[in-house]
Formats: C-alpha cells, sequence, structure tokens
C-alpha cells in the first residue's frame, strides 16, 4: 500500500473512532447531566420548534406566541430525575404557565404559574434589560418520555392579541444519576 | 489542485465506512446519532465523492 495512502487511513479511521467515541460520550452522559438552550430560531432532532406553528410567528429572530398553549419537546438519550429550566421572555401576559406532560394522551401536565400580577404569585424575575427571567425546578419522576422525549408546555389563558409574549431562550438542565449509578440501577446490582 | 484517484477512492471509502458505521449505530440506538449530526451532509459528501470516483473510472 502506498505510504500516503495508510497515513490518510490512520488518520480516518482515528477520526471515525474519535466521532464514535464521543457520540456514546454524549448519549451514555456519564456524568448525569446534559443541557440544552435553544431560541426556537431553527428546529432539530434533538430540540422541536414551539408547535403549532400557526401560534406562534418570527418576530427579531424570536418566536411570538400569539395563541396558546404552545408545546415543544427535547430529546434525552436517557431518563433524567430532574429538570432545571431557565426562560428568558418578555411582557409576559397574566397567569402565563410552564409545564411537563405527565400524559399528554390525558392532557396531564405539571403546570408552574411563572407569571401572575394580580395574586402576586410571580416567580418571574424583571431584568435590567427589561425582560424577564424565570427558574423553575421540575422532577421527572412522573414526566413522559415518549420515544426518548420530554414534552413541555407554555400556556398564558389571558394573552391577547395585543401582548408581546415573545419567547427569548430556553435553557433546560437535566440532571439525574451518573452512568455508574445508572447502570447499577438498571441492572439492580 | 486534482487530487489522485486513490486518494479520492480512500476518501470515498471513508465516507462510505463512516455512513455504514453511524446508520448502524441509529439503528441499533435510535436517536444516538440524528440528535447531535446530521447525516443529510454526510450523505452529499459521500454522493460527491463516488460520483468523481466513477467519472474518473469512466475516463
Amino acid at each position: 500500500m502506498d505510504k500516503q495512502i495508510k497515513i490518510i487511513r490512520i488518520i480516518w479511521i482515528s477520526l471515525l473512532g474519535l466521532i464514535i467515541l464521543g457520540l456514546l460520550w454524549l448519549n451514555l452522559v456519564p456524568l448525569g447531566k446534559m443541557t440544552y438552550l435553544t431560541s426556537f430560531e431553527n428546529s432539530s432532532y434533538a430540540i422541536s420548534s414551539l408547535l403549532p406553528a400557526d401560534r406562534v410567528i418570527k418576530v427579531n429572530g424570536f418566536k411570538k406566541i400569539i395563541a396558546e398553549p404552545v408545546y415543544f419537546t427535547l430529546f434525552t438519550p436517557r431518563a433524567f430525575k430532574k429538570a432545571l429550566i431557565t426562560i428568558n421572555f418578555s411582557a409576559p401576559p397574566e397567569l402565563a404557565r410552564f409545564g411537563v406532560a405527565h400524559n399528554k394522551k390525558l392532557w396531564q401536565y405539571d403546570l408552574k404559574t411563572i407569571y401572575s400580577k394580580l395574586d402576586n404569585k410571580s416567580i418571574a424575575k424583571k431584568l435590567a434589560n427589561g425582560d424577564w427571567q424565570v427558574v423553575i425546578d421540575f422532577a421527572l419522576a412522573k414526566a413522559e418520555r415518549d420515544k426518548g422525549r420530554y414534552s413541555f408546555m407554555i400556556s398564558a389563558p389571558a394573552l391577547k392579541e395585543s401582548d408581546n409574549f415573545i419567547i427569548k431562550s430556553v435553557e433546560v438542565e437535566f440532571s439525574g444519576t451518573d452512568l455508574f449509578s445508572f447502570i447499577k440501577e438498571r441492572f439492580n446490582l | 489542485m486534482k487530487i489522485s484517484t486513490p486518494i479520492l477512492k480512500e476518501i470515498n471509502l471513508a465516507l462510505t465506512v463512516g455512513l455504514v458505521c453511524l446508520l448502524i449505530l441509529e439503528t441499533l440506538w435510535p436517536g444516538a446519532v440524528l440528535a447531535y449530526l446530521n447525516l443529510n451532509f454526510w450523505l452529499i459528501l459521500w454522493f460527491i465523492s463516488a460520483s468523481i470516483v466513477l467519472l474518473r473510472y469512466k475516463k
């Protein structure tokens, strides 16, 4: 075999090995934590867009919710125990809520009110730039994971046409057991 | 710059083996590859390299 070809073969086999090892690392989540950050500009296999599409419009690269509720799904390679969610948004309507699906067929969602001016239950905080931010913790023990995907809902029953409810970003930090404990739990070791 | 035919064949072999490995991994473990890699681009590159190799042989 030509020496040059031999070098190229060693390079591509190494690169392919690295890609497969990297994919295994990403999918096994050895440290038990993974994070998604999205502004829903583009959808991908792992992060869906805000659906149904006719309930959102694009404004300056962000998604404005014009009708509710809207949903999105996140793919995870394995189940997690908790999700810490940070949402940045602008002009929240009264009773804006965010939740994770427990049973989509029965329409069961674990919803938390993120903004309510009337009863002072708002857990969202106003940032210096005028946007709002909320950090919510969800236990995922009862959450439905359909084909590897957790489903989330953004609801705002009091949403009006004049509202400017724009989702700037959603960051979801999944946390669960590390790989060693996961294997122990799975195989009852 | 003209790439020699043996090198082109090696590139095509690399893309073919890579694509097959990733497709097997995706079949065995749904989402393991597609969640992180877009195989469409890989397939386009494979198609281009295969077409060039075939055209070289035709000449």
